[in-house]
């Protein structure tokens, strides 16, 4: 699993690229919505960190779930399952503060 | 061949001498006059207690990316001089720059790096290279045409005027002690003008003065 911020994920996208899509590797990426208001959808949201990130992602095409509360917690274990099937990366987005 | 950096300072991180990031900045808050500041994550909140200006380019929403803000500031404007106020973990996201810099050779381009060793905003995780990385040996790689480290206010406070009388790109490594700021950033309502988009203006406007 790599744990990265959502500046991280725009700062790595042709690593992403070049090494995890091309190379089939199969990550889970945990990316932390920095910011984002949980009462909106992320392609809502005001700051174009959050807003950007789904879209992003679906153009690299990388399946993402959205971690929101306790009930999307079996999100986890079904992207590692995912991107084992898949041989890409897959990425959960803590999408609300956790502290 | 030679070794000297590695004997001479290849202090393990985890038990160098750390100033806090308050007294740190006192130093260079005492040496402000015009010149244009370029702050970046932690720093930017203390500098901006320390030291506030219409001067002052805070980076939001670009981490990494206050070395090359601040090098077309200086680039465009020789006539001042620039700091810029960097972290350890987002000079670590963009180091390619060091290389920009030093290739530009701005004369007027001061790179204070910040070094606590964590990423401070997201909740003090460990840089990956925290006990090792040293940006005044990789800017002295890159070709600056100074370097200097700190661990202590005092003896940086003694140090830093002969520093800034030299001609740049130098590099300011401030070795601090983390502080637990844990950044909980408010949601940024929709519609609203990006924050950069807001900071710049005034800063340009005060430049034009």
């Amino acid at each position: 699993m790599m744990q990265i911020q959502h500046a991280g994920l725009y700062a790595c996208v042709n690593n992403l690229r070049g090494v995890a899509l091309d190379g089939r590797l199969p990550i889970v990426l945990l990316i932390g919505l920095l910011g984002r208001d949980p009462e909106l959808e992320p392609e809502e949201d005001g700051s174009s960190m959050v807003r950007l990130c789904r879209p992003l992602l679906e153009t690299l095409d990388i399946p993402s779930h959205l971690l929101d509360g306790p009930d999307d917690l079996h999100f986890i274990a079904e992207a590692f399952d995912q991107a084992a099937e898949r041989n890409s990366p897959v990425a959960l987005l803590v999408g609300a503060p956790t502290s | 061949m030679t070794d000297h950096h590695k004997t001479q300072d290849n202090q393990d991180n985890n038990t160098r001498q750390r100033m806090s990031m308050e007294s740190a900045l006192d130093v260079l808050a005492r040496r402000r006059d015009d010149q244009v500041v370029v702050g970046t994550m932690t720093a930017n909140g203390v500098w901006r207690e320390k030291s506030p200006s219409d001067l002052n380019l805070p980076v939001l929403g670009f981490m990494g990316g206050a070395s090359g803000l601040g090098l077309g500031v200086a680039l465009s404007r020789p006539d001042r001089d620039v700091w810029v106020i960097d972290g350890d973990g987002s000079l670590m996201m963009q180091l390619g720059s060091l290389g920009t810099v030093a290739g530009a050779a701005p004369k007027n381009f001061v790179h204070i790096v910040v070094h606590n060793g964590v990423y401070e905003t997201s909740g003090s995780q460990p840089l990956p290279s925290q006990t090792l990385v040293d940006f005044a040996q990789m800017a002295d790689g890159a070709g600056y045409a100074q370097t200097a480290s700190f661990g202590d206010a005092e003896e940086f406070d003694a140090s830093i005027d002969e520093l800034l009388a030299a001609e740049g790109p130098i590099l300011i490594q401030l070795y601090t002690r983390p502080g637990g700021r844990f950044y909980t950033a408010r949601p940024t309502p929709p519609g609203s003008t990006p924050a950069f988009a807001r900071m710049w203006p005034p800063v340009a406007e005060a430049l034009a003065k």
